[in-house]
């Protein structure tokens, strides 16, 4: 693979770890929650899903720091940077706001 | 690179030359035609055929509702007319049409002499279009599905809607899907690949952006809705319980497939209008676009948390309050990106001086029609309000709001403000005028009283109501509106009669000052040259960039291999990598699309036999089609003007059909994933019909062991079979692959007989349906890695596989691959599940 290609893979990466961590904690609550709710063990959830929203909002936070540090350090890669933190930045919101509910509403039927 | 790589004076036989290669057929061989520009005007157009045809059947829809108790429509009429009126709106013309705008934009809009398999573009055209037209026809003969766009079962299982009707929607659609995908394809490779030098991600046209997104997001939505229509067709067919509650299967699965795709589908046909209005507003503004970054990184985002949102689809099917909370976040989430843009875009004509063109008018009357659906949105994203408002017309006004408005206005305004480079006039501005007042008045005279009915409690696809209910007035004004709306269309179409006059070889030309690089003068060859980037908006940057690039000052300036050609760059930087030899008309691609249309309509009405040899022909006629490519090193390295001196056609990591099997791989492990979620979803309902509560015996461990063996030496001797092609080494590299085939086929041959030794039937329960449906799916990669196998040992016996030459055995061998790490998945979860579940 030539070098320009690799670089092109490792900027995706880089830019859809926000995204990636954003899908996987979605669908991660919605599994927990759905099958604690049919198998009678509600109860499970909502600490679960506690626990899934700080671990995935520590996780977006971190890619937002390390990407604000790697665009301050040098002008090469900017861009991806840029694209990285944001994207992060919005999903570390999108996470915990997915997460809120929890505190206001019991988990099954 | 310089600025002027050539500026010597062309030799005169040059363009001759060039014209020669890229003429196009006449007459009836126009049809063999698979250059963007033709194929993609032929796309649009029949893509504006079916939205004229659906927007017919809304007519008829309102002419019913306009006064209580009508008896225009019968109700099973009405119920056919909804279905395909909804159908025929999503999938034959807006995904289509924006597919098609794709086509026949992005390489002019690239500098690119083409999309990268402009083959497989005519072939995805042709089965849609043969297709869609037999579909529509199956009203004349009230075959015509009658189950609403979403097709929910239990209404459309065997027991329910035994008729052929919702046949016709599950194997319409589904090669309808396989086109889409074929689209997807082609552009996502087509921008990331075929791109003018110079030019880098960061001054790609936001709308390049707009449909990398969208193809990215069909990759990975159309799947989970392929998957589901297969497994209702192999229900109804073959009563595999997949959705009958009472044999542990569960309707909501299909609800979950649906609507994993029907949402992000939503923003699949909104990203590329944004995209038009991102292009459409800098040039009639005079001005860049304001927050360039922040828009591309909207696009980005959008296409992420559109797949989180499908489950506000369900938030009346009883699923956990904890649940539909996650999915209304998401949803109120989704509108800060769509929020980004607008903001965008009226800081673009706050800085700038808009002239109200027709673009312009169409793009404001998208501006307000769309946030007022947006808004609407956010309200019917809230779980109490949802409820409230479900299935009644509230939510038709809400999303024909946000259809109508984000996608139909936008591409209105992409007709009016791209016609000029497609034809010899452009479109009348004031018949352009006329059109957009009737459409924007007539619009919101439809639909604004819709949120009214809805409210006052009208539910949605009743084919009449009581006097009594006083919902009269309402509808008998929608029903005016819709008429209003008609006649703005109406008027399009007496535009277009007028003014359209495409493939006469010339254009109206840049009427609008563009700066983007589809407005360069040309012909049916795109360029003469192909420009070095260096700016967004090339054309107001560098005055002089039309005359040297029509003097054949840039790259490429003729066809030096004496075909077809064009540049493939890398993915970032846009630097050249080699010369691609392009094909010129022909009919297999053609005749392949029309067979495989006629297989899938065949088999809907289960004429089996005939359905089985149009399939074995378009099989055929795939072949022949592939047999034209991978051309190997077939003229010595080119000099494209410079000094850049250019291989000419590629293989490996580097080439553009790598690139493509790795999307198309994708696709598959969408698909598979769906797959896997419908396992795992099915026992979460009903572990009641799983082995551990109905003591359903499994099969021994030396079946799933033996079938993985097999998997792993299967891809053992396609890898050594690759190693020995680099040696030349024929008779290993042809032995290794017939044996890995027998290897693939012999897994599959033990899982099934580890199943059927315990007694297991696929129609016993969803258990049984759902392992079966791994298995048949696996078979699916088995007979599909077969055909290739069969094809790469024949193109090695005819001397055309070499180690110089050799893209056909490394694109089959990454498949195999990939369908041996699915098949191990497979297995692990099919035998270890039970035991752990």
């Amino acid at each position: 693979m030539a070098e320009t290609d690799r670089r092109f893979f490792s900027g995706l990466l880089r830019i859809g770890a926000g995204p990636a961590l954003w899908a996987a904690h979605l669908g991660l609550v919605y599994g927990v929650t759905a099958v604690a709710c049919a198998r009678g063990a509600g109860g499970v959830a909502a600490p679960t899903v506690v626990g899934l929203t700080l671990a995935a909002a520590l996780g977006a936070g971190w890619i937002v720091g390390r990407e604000l540090r790697r665009a301050r350090a040098g002008p090469a890669g900017t861009r991806t940077s840029f694209f990285a933190a944001a994207l992060a930045g919005l999903s570390l919101v999108a996470i915990l706001w997915a997460g809120l509910p929890v505190v206001f509403v019991s988990a099954c039927p | 690179m310089s600025r002027l790589p050539d500026p010597r004076p062309r030799p005169p036989e040059e363009l001759e030359q060039l014209q020669e290669v890229w003429r196009q057929p006449g007459g009836w061989r126009l049809a063999s035609a698979v250059n963007n520009t033709y194929v993609g005007v032929f796309y649009i157009g029949t893509a504006l055929l079916f939205f004229v045809l659906a927007g017919i059947l809304a007519l008829l829809l309102r002419i019913q509702l306009a006064v209580p108790e009508n008896d225009f429509l019968s109700q099973a009429t009405y119920n056919q007319v909804f279905t395909m009126h909804g159908t025929m709106m999503m999938f034959l013309f807006a995904v289509p049409a924006v597919e098609a705008m794709g086509v026949y934009l992005l390489p002019n809009m690239q500098a690119a002499r083409d999309l990268p398999f402009p083959r497989l573009s005519a072939y995805a055209f042709w089965a849609y279009a043969v297709g869609g037209l037999a579909f529509f026809c199956s009203l004349f003969f009230g075959l015509a599905p009658d189950g609403g766009w979403f097709m929910y079962p239990p209404l459309t299982s065997s027991e329910h809607s035994p008729g052929h009707n919702t046949d016709f929607w599950l194997l319409g659609i589904g090669f309808i899907e396989i086109s889409a995908i074929a689209g997807a394809i082609e552009i996502l490779v087509g921008v990331l690949r075929t791109r003018a030098p110079g030019m880098t991600l960061d001054k790609l046209p936001i709308y390049s952006w707009a449909m990398l997104v969208f193809a990215v997001m069909i990759v990975f939505g159309f799947p989970a809705v392929i998957l589901g229509t297969a497994l209702l067709e192999i229900e109804r067919s073959f009563h595999w319980p997949f959705f009958i509650a009472e044999k542990g299967g569960d309707p909501l699965l299909w609800q979950h497939l649906f609507w994993f795709f029907g949402h992000p589908e939503v923003y699949i046909i909104f990203l590329p209008a944004a995209g038009f209005v991102s292009m459409i507003l800098p040039t009639m503004c005079g001005t860049r676009l304001v927050a360039h970054r922040w828009v591309v990184l909207a696009l980005v985002a959008t296409g992420f948390i559109a797949f989180g949102v499908w489950v506000h689809h369900m938030f009346t099917t009883g699923l956990p309050k904890l649940s539909l909370s996650f999915f209304s976040a998401a949803s109120m989430a989704v509108a800060v990106p769509s929020g980004i843009q607008v903001f965008a875009w009226i800081a673009t004509i706050a800085k700038g001086r808009l002239r109200l063109t027709v673009p312009s008018l169409f793009v404001l009357g998208f501006l307000a029609i769309f946030t007022l659906g947006g808004l609407t949105g956010v309200m019917v994203a809230m779980v109490p309000f949802d409820g409230q408002t479900h299935d009644t017309f509230f939510v038709v006004a809400h999303f024909h709001y946000v259809l109508i408005g984000g996608m139909v206005f936008p591409l209105f305004a992409a007709f009016y403000y791209w016609a000029p480079t497609a034809s010899r006039r452009a479109l009348s501005e004031r018949l352009g005028k006329w059109c957009f007042g009737l459409m924007f008045v007539g619009f919101n005279i439809a639909f604004f009283p819709q949120h009214v009915a809805g409210l006052m409690g009208m539910p949605r696809r009743v084919w009449t109501y009581p006097a009594e209910l006083g919902w009269g007035w309402i509808n008998m004004t929608s029903t005016v509106g819709a008429f209003i709306l008609g006649l703005g269309a109406l008027v399009f179409l007496i535009d277009l009669a007028r003014n359209f006059r495409p493939f006469t070889g010339g254009n109206a030309g840049n009427v609008w000052n563009a700066g983007t690089l589809e407005w360069l003068p040309g012909g049916n060859y795109a360029t003469r040259s192909i420009p070095i980037v260096t700016s967004l908006e090339p054309l107001w940057d560098q005055p002089d960039l039309a005359r040297e690039v029509d003097e054949g000052r840039y790259y490429l300036p003729g066809a030096p291999t004496g075909r077809r050609e064009t540049i493939v760059t890398s993915a970032i930087a846009a630097e050249p990598q080699y010369l691609m030899q392009m094909p010129g008309p022909g009919w297999p691609a053609v005749l392949a699309a029309w067979f495989t249309a006629a297989f899938f309509l065949l088999l809907t009405v289960k004429l089996v036999t005939p359905a089985m040899v149009c399939g074995v022909i378009a099989l055929a006629l795939v072949l022949r089609w592939m047999w034209d490519t991978d051309l190997g090193p077939a003229h010595p390295p080119v000099d494209i003007g410079g000094g850049i001196v250019l291989p000419v056609n590629c293989s490996g990591p580097m080439s553009h059909s790598w690139w493509a099997v790795v999307v198309l791989i994708l696709v598959a492990g969408a698909v598979f994933a769906s797959l896997l979620f419908s396992y795992f979803f099915l026992w979460t309902v009903s572990p009641d019909v799983w082995p551990a509560a109905t003591g359903q015996a499994l099969p021994g461990a030396e079946w799933p062991l033996a079938a993985a063996a097999l998997l792993v030496l299967s891809s053992a001797l396609v890898w050594w079979a690759g190693r020995r092609l680099e040696a030349d080494g024929h008779w290993s590299v042809r032995l290794g692959l017939a044996a890995a085939a027998v290897a693939l086929a012999a897994a599959l041959a033990a899982e099934l007989a580890g199943q059927r030794a315990t007694g297991l039937s696929p129609t016993d329960s969803g258990y049984g349906a759902v392992v079966y449906m791994m298995a048949a799916l696996q078979g699916l990669f088995v007979a599909t890695l077969g055909i290739m196998a069969l094809y790469t040992l024949a193109r090695s016996l005819a001397g055309l596989l070499h180690r110089h030459r050799r893209a056909t055995f490394d694109n089959t061998m990454l498949l195999w691959h990939y369908a041996v790490g699915q098949g191990l998945i497979a297995l692990a979860v099919v035998h270890f599940g039970p035991r752990v579940l």
